[in-house]
């Protein structure tokens, strides 16, 4: 099995997480068989039109590197998707800059959201 | 998507024109305008190219070829419903049981063309003298306007229906030289399942990635995906920094940046994942 290892990137999004956007209840978790961290948290509102609540996301913290290729692979992303059992999860897209994107992963072919 | 019933079900024809000597690299066109009507109605676009000789430089109104995607070309030949016609293997055929007496005949069609016309035009010649009241004097082999003849368009040794390009082994072959390499083969499949899922797939360089999706007629709905070229699923990594560009000007089209992952080693066929920007940070 492939391992990811992202121990080095859950101080600084869990942090941003918390206090740049405000989440609650943000929590790590290790994906044992992947030994990769998984965040949680609650957003401070809806992330998406097509939500019909607000609810609690799975981030999965991940490094930007410009010179060399990262680890994350679809077989990683699909097994993350399986340990959580969620409809998404937020890729949290850390840069050696300390400048963090999130991008939302849906398995398979979903629809663009709503505006 | 389904061919309309009472249509013409004759196999639609794809010239494969090589590019220069790299055959690999073939352009797949469709020159009859009722098979571009068909095509159309199974989903497939393709892109008008031609212009006027005159004024190659107009690009609004474009005209028949239409050009495919070799994608597009092998899908339509899987399902039977068009037959790839490549003039280079019409001409490894048409060649291959041409014996020398074969090329001296054709010479000599040839030649008694040319001639048949230059008598044509001394006597035309003769005729406007005899008009004009001057008498024939000696006759000169070399008139003018008999320098120039005219050549047959066609070539006598590529007599396409002569043969047949719909045998499985054919079309198999040329095929194999439209997706010669891994990297296509795998952006063949994941062309495949988006079909096979209703989309519409066109060329996808304008938002960055190998294809656009759209969830029925270009002409009737926005695109919803961008698609990248395939990953392997099992050991290629995302490029994280095309990811966001692509995503964030996805987003911004309100498209979908779909990565499909390919695994040799299962027939689960093709794995899809859509990215979005989630609207902070």
């Amino acid at each position: 099995m492939v391992k990811m290892d992202n121990s080095g990137l859950i101080r600084l999004v869990s942090t941003n997480l918390a206090f740049e956007q405000l989440w609650d209840n943000v929590r790590e978790t290790q994906l044992t068989n992947l030994n990769c961290w998984i965040l949680t948290g609650r957003p401070a509102h809806k992330l998406s039109n097509d939500d019909d609540d607000i609810c609690d996301e799975w981030v999965l913290p991940v490094e930007l590197l410009q010179y060399r290729c990262g680890r994350l692979t679809l077989e990683i992303l699909d097994t993350v998707f399986h340990s959580v059992k969620s409809e998404r999860i937020t890729l949290a897209i850390v840069s050696d800059d300390g400048t963090i994107v999130y991008y939302f992963i849906y398995k398979g072919l979903h629809k663009p959201k709503k505006n | 998507m389904e061919a309309l019933e009472g249509e013409n079900d004759s196999k639609i024809e794809i010239s494969v024109v090589g590019n220069g000597n790299r055959f690999e690299d073939g352009v797949c066109l469709v020159f009859d305008i009722e098979s571009i009507r068909r095509l159309r109605r199974l989903g497939i676009t393709g892109i008008l190219t031609g212009t006027l000789p005159s004024a190659a430089q107009q690009n609004v109104f474009l005209t028949v070829p239409l050009r495919l995607m070799a994608e597009e070309a092998v899908w339509l030949v899987e399902n039977g419903f068009a037959v790839l016609v490549s003039d280079r293997e019409a001409l490894e055929m048409g060649v291959s049981d041409l014996t020398a007496s074969d090329w001296d005949e054709m010479d000599k069609q040839q030649e008694a063309l040319f001639e048949e016309q230059r008598r044509f035009k001394r006597e035309q010649h003769f005729e406007k003298l005899r008009a004009v009241g001057k008498t024939v004097a000696n006759v000169d082999a070399n008139l003018e306007s008999s320098l120039f003849v005219e050549t047959r368009n066609e070539s006598s040794v590529i007599q396409r229906q002569r043969y047949d390009f719909d045998t499985p082994e054919l079309q198999k072959r040329l095929v194999d030289q439209l997706l010669h390499s891994e990297t296509l083969k795998s952006n063949y499949l994941v062309y495949k399942a988006l079909r096979a899922q209703g989309y519409c797939v066109s060329p996808g360089s304008r938002f960055g990635g190998r294809y656009i999706a759209y969830p029925g007629d270009p002409l009737r709905y926005h695109s919803h995906l961008t698609v990248p070229p395939a990953l392997r699923y099992r050991d290629e990594p995302l490029d994280l920094l095309q990811l966001v560009g692509g995503g964030r000007l996805g987003t911004g089209v309100k498209k979908l940046w779909v990565l499909g992952g390919v695994d040799d080693e299962s027939d689960e066929g093709v794995t899809f994942f859509s990215v979005e920007w989630a609207g902070f940070g």
